[in-house]
């Protein structure tokens, strides 16, 4: 009877502490069904997943980059590349070609920036910020700073493709749900990155190759900014240069208000699509309710911040009731050195959540 | 009551935690001028009583008295206005600040714009420290010097201000004896003028050394209490673990300690040669050679920055090295997942470098066997499970493999990362860099006792400590080092705490002498 007591309450702090974002979640999508009556439509459900899904394809590489204690703040500029590289691929070369070529140069930017991280030891902000702009300049001079229409529409028709009444790039979010997960919480290197994220110098002890383990996410955010490339190429029906110049803000802030922490070691997938779920759904129902668009930067702000602030009076309050009896210093040890303590149930979500 | 009025007193002090007491009703006296000593294994509540009286914590009963009056130490900063300051083991000091700034940050009463009183700062700092013996110059910033120099740093902070009560947290872990000495010295000074220190430790001679009184601390209660000069380290031992305290703590496995070396029962084929290091150069680090045979404990003693421990570093490949590094006949590139996948560990006494606080005992214990797997392997969760069950249970790890790692005692964290590496290659070439830092004598015990084992197997084991004792009670023979040199090997027989110290004081007397005569 206790140790039922003790897991119910072990799992209701499981979800309060990690996936809070999860629980207002729900109400917000309760209330919106409340107020509008068009927000739990087939149609609406449908035009909120393709909202949010290109966002949400690249949020997954940023999981899993903010795991390993990086950032990539030029998605953009590599999505602007990456789309307008497809357009004149696809336009010379054909529909195959173009795809495997937008998803390629988008895969060999993230590489460059892992190369400029981890071997040139530029702190992954400054660098990705850099090369961002770089490639934006790329995107420019390549498209002559107009767009380029797509000639054969194939593409296009098959992002506008339903299949049981939810469009084509639901589908690759859901993909790429599964591979960023599959990578994150089932594999070695997924348990390797979230030891380098705490601890590099431990992980360098056990033997991880830290600089690989750190490389490794950067080519996978460059991946999924190369599909997320394809798809808005499909979507627009033709290769705009500056069309993702806000999402490098959009991908973090979804990452960050799922609870994923900027320091590193402590996040998993699922927050990511909470948080970009959440942040979705909020905008689709200020539209709804009419607001003014300008209301939805307001809002996005505002989450952001407000989700940062709540998971750290949490985390606050867990660290300052020791689970830890024996010894060790739990509130001390950290107060002492400023380290933040993340999460332990962090590490491989999908098991079991196992709490000392 | 006693005659004079204690400074500090407790009364039934008592700390729960969920599932068990840390402290239980601790009553306890500290007089003005008194050095207190609070001894106990790991977990039996000494840093419990830290944590509340230094305002980290509060307690769940019981009250604390300053000159006999209840007080509520609600915050480090209400402590720290009540008198007592505390100077903990981990030496939370800022390594980009000079010794001056350290001494000051954080309790500046000026405004936050007022300029900085640099020039008064230093000169409060210069008067403080001294007489204390290889404290840092004011203006130099603490990022250069090593343990000892933080150590006063810290106590220079911890008494600059009208301290009344200065609480000492293991201050003597990582410092030589001569250093300890110098230590010594200073902590009777201090008590001297009138400042009551209560010093917390595991070392028991530390204790016998310098403390007037001693309490005893076992499963959070006061076991014993009484001057120390009806104590030796055996009856102070006997008071910590006697009873069923030492089954039941499971950390402290108290064993008439075998003699360090049969070498004749381990001599092995396995590991060829073992590990041989020929010409390596590590920065201004020098070893022309080195060789130890599988079945072998080598220990290389010398000083914080001796160069001794570049050289087990850089076998590992944690530092750039040039020369050449075999093991078992193999040629060993400079890194460590090079090192590791031929067998080739590092354990350091540094937990918070090689342990991740944050994360599971389990986790942990897995983590070096995660390294070698094919990084797309799915993570092999029931085995890791299992591994690490037979871990606790070998190494008598007080814990579960569920429980976060930072909850672990120092000697149980140590015990962990220890026995992750046991049986990770068929015969192993293990490193060790203090490996006992801050582990109390239990724990110590345990540890050798592994290790002795381990070597007997046919593995080859290379020591770096400063601790002469270690290396004593540890090692076949023993390499000296100084100033980045190896000096004369000491073989087994003539090998003790002279022997060391001697070698290297003789070696630091012939270099200072050197410098005096260079204008």
């Amino acid at each position: 009877m206790n140790t039922v007591l003790t897991r119910f309450t072990a799992a209701g702090r499981f979800v309060i502490r990690d996936y809070a974002v999860g629980v207002v979640l729900v109400a917000v999508c309760v209330y919106l069904s409340v107020r509008s009556p068009q927000f739990s439509t087939a149609a609406n459900v449908s035009n909120v997943l393709d909202q949010v899904s290109m966002i949400g394809i690249i949020t997954m590489g940023m999981a899993i980059l903010l795991v390993s204690a990086n950032f990539d703040l030029s998605v953009g500029g590599m999505v602007g590349l990456a789309t307008v590289v497809t357009a004149k691929v696809i336009n010379d070369q054909g529909l195959a070609v173009g795809v495997a070529a937008g998803i390629g140069v988008a895969a060999l930017l993230g590489a460059i920036n892992g190369i400029i991280v981890t071997k040139l030891k530029v702190n992954s902000l400054v660098a990705t910020l850099g090369s961002g702009l770089a490639y934006t300049g790329l995107a420019l001079l390549w498209s002559e700073s107009t767009p380029i229409p797509v000639t054969d529409t194939a593409l296009t028709d098959f992002m506008n493709t339903k299949m049981l009444g939810v469009s084509m790039p639901a589908y690759f979010f859901l993909g790429a749900i599964l591979l960023a997960t599959w990578f994150l919480h089932i594999t070695v290197a997924g348990q390797q990155t979230y030891a380098v994220g705490a601890n590099a110098e431990a992980a360098r002890y056990a033997g991880v190759r830290v600089e690989l383990i750190r490389f490794i996410p950067f080519v996978l955010t460059g991946l999924f900014a190369g599909v997320a490339s394809i798809i808005l190429t499909g979507l627009l029906g033709s290769g705009v240069p500056t069309a993702a110049s806000s999402w490098p803000l959009q991908v973090v802030a979804g990452a960050v208000v799922g609870g994923i922490s900027i320091a590193g070691g402590r996040g998993t997938i699922a927050m990511g699509v909470l948080g970009v779920l959440l942040i979705g759904i909020i905008n689709n129902g200020l539209n709804l309710l009419n607001f003014d668009a300008a209301y939805q930067n307001i809002a996005t702000g505002a989450i952001l911040v407000a989700a940062v602030a709540v998971d750290s009076a949490l985390q606050a309050f867990w660290r300052n009731r020791p689970p830890t009896p024996n010894g060790g210093s739990p509130g001390a040890a950290s107060e002492l050195t400023g380290e933040h303590a993340p999460s332990d149930g962090s590490v491989g979500a999908s098991a079991a959540p196992v709490r000392a | 009551m006693p005659s004079i009025q204690p400074v500090l007193s407790t009364r039934g002090l008592s700390k729960d935690y969920p599932g068990m007491r840390a402290l239980d009703g601790l009553d306890l006296d500290l007089l003005p001028g008194e050095i207190h000593g609070v001894v106990g294994a790991n977990g039996a509540g000494k840093s419990t009583v830290i944590r509340l009286l230094s305002g980290l914590q509060e307690p769940s009963s019981g009250v604390i008295l300053i000159d006999g009056e209840p007080v509520s130490i609600s915050s480090v900063s209400t402590a720290e206005s009540l008198g007592i300051s505390v100077v903990h083991q981990e030496l939370p000091l800022l390594p980009n600040l000079t010794a001056a700034q350290n001494m000051v940050v954080g309790r500046e009463r000026s405004r936050l714009l007022a300029p900085a009183r640099k020039r008064r700062d230093q000169a409060t700092y210069r008067r403080a420290a001294a007489g204390l013996p290889g404290a840092p110059a004011p203006a130099s910033r603490l990022e250069t010097h090593g343990l000892y120099a933080w150590q006063m740093v810290a106590i220079v902070r911890a008494t600059a201000d009208a301290a009344r009560v200065l609480i000492l947290d293991e201050p003597t872990s990582s410092l030589t004896v001569d250093e300890r000495n110098a230590l010594h010295e200073r902590v009777r000074a201090l008590a001297a003028n009138g400042l009551s220190v209560l010093y917390v430790s595991h070392f028991l001679d530390d204790i016998l050394d310098v403390a007037s009184t001693v309490s005893v601390l076992r499963d959070g209660r006061l076991v014993h209490r009484g001057p120390t000069v009806d104590l030796d380290e055996e009856s102070l031992l006997a008071h910590m673990t006697s009873g069923t305290g030492a089954s039941r703590a499971g950390d402290v496995t108290v064993q008439p300690l075998r003699s360090a070396s049969e070498p004749s029962a381990r001599t092995s084929n396995a590991g060829g040669q073992g590990l041989v290091l020929d010409d390596l150069n590590v920065g201004e680090v020098v070893l022309p050679h080195l060789a130890v045979r599988p079945g072998e404990i080598v220990g290389l003693y010398g000083l914080e920055d001796s160069g001794a421990r570049d050289v087990v570093e850089s076998v590992f490949g944690l530092r750039p090295r040039t020369g050449s590094v075999r093991w078992a006949g193999h040629s060993v590139k400079a890194n460590p997942r090079d090192a590791i996948s031929r067998g080739i560990t590092l354990v350091t006494g540094d937990r918070k470098r090689a342990g991740i606080a944050s994360w599971s005992v389990e986790m942990n214990h897995a983590l070096p066997r995660l390294s070698q797997r094919p990084l797309l392997a799915p993570a092999p969760r029931r085995s890791m499970r299992r591994e690490t069950e037979r871990s606790i249970q070998e190494f008598r790890v007080k814990g579960r493999a569920g429980q976060r790692f930072a909850g672990l005692s120092g000697g149980n964290q140590q015990k962990l990362l220890l026995a992750r590496w046991i049986g990770t290659a068929p015969v192993m070439c293990m490193l060790l860099d203090e490996p006992t830092h801050g582990v109390d004598v239990g724990g110590r015990r345990a540890i050798y006792d592994q290790l002795r084992e381990f070597a007997a197997r046919g593995n080859a084991v290379l020591l770096h400590s400063t601790d002469p004792e270690e290396v004593v009670e540890l090692c076949d023979r023993a390499i000296p080092f100084a100033s980045g040199r190896p000096l004369e090997e000491i073989p087994r027989d003539d090998l003790d705490i002279d022997a060391l110290e001697h070698a290297v004081r003789a070696s630091t007397r012939h270099q200072s002498s050197d410098l005096e005569v260079t204008p």
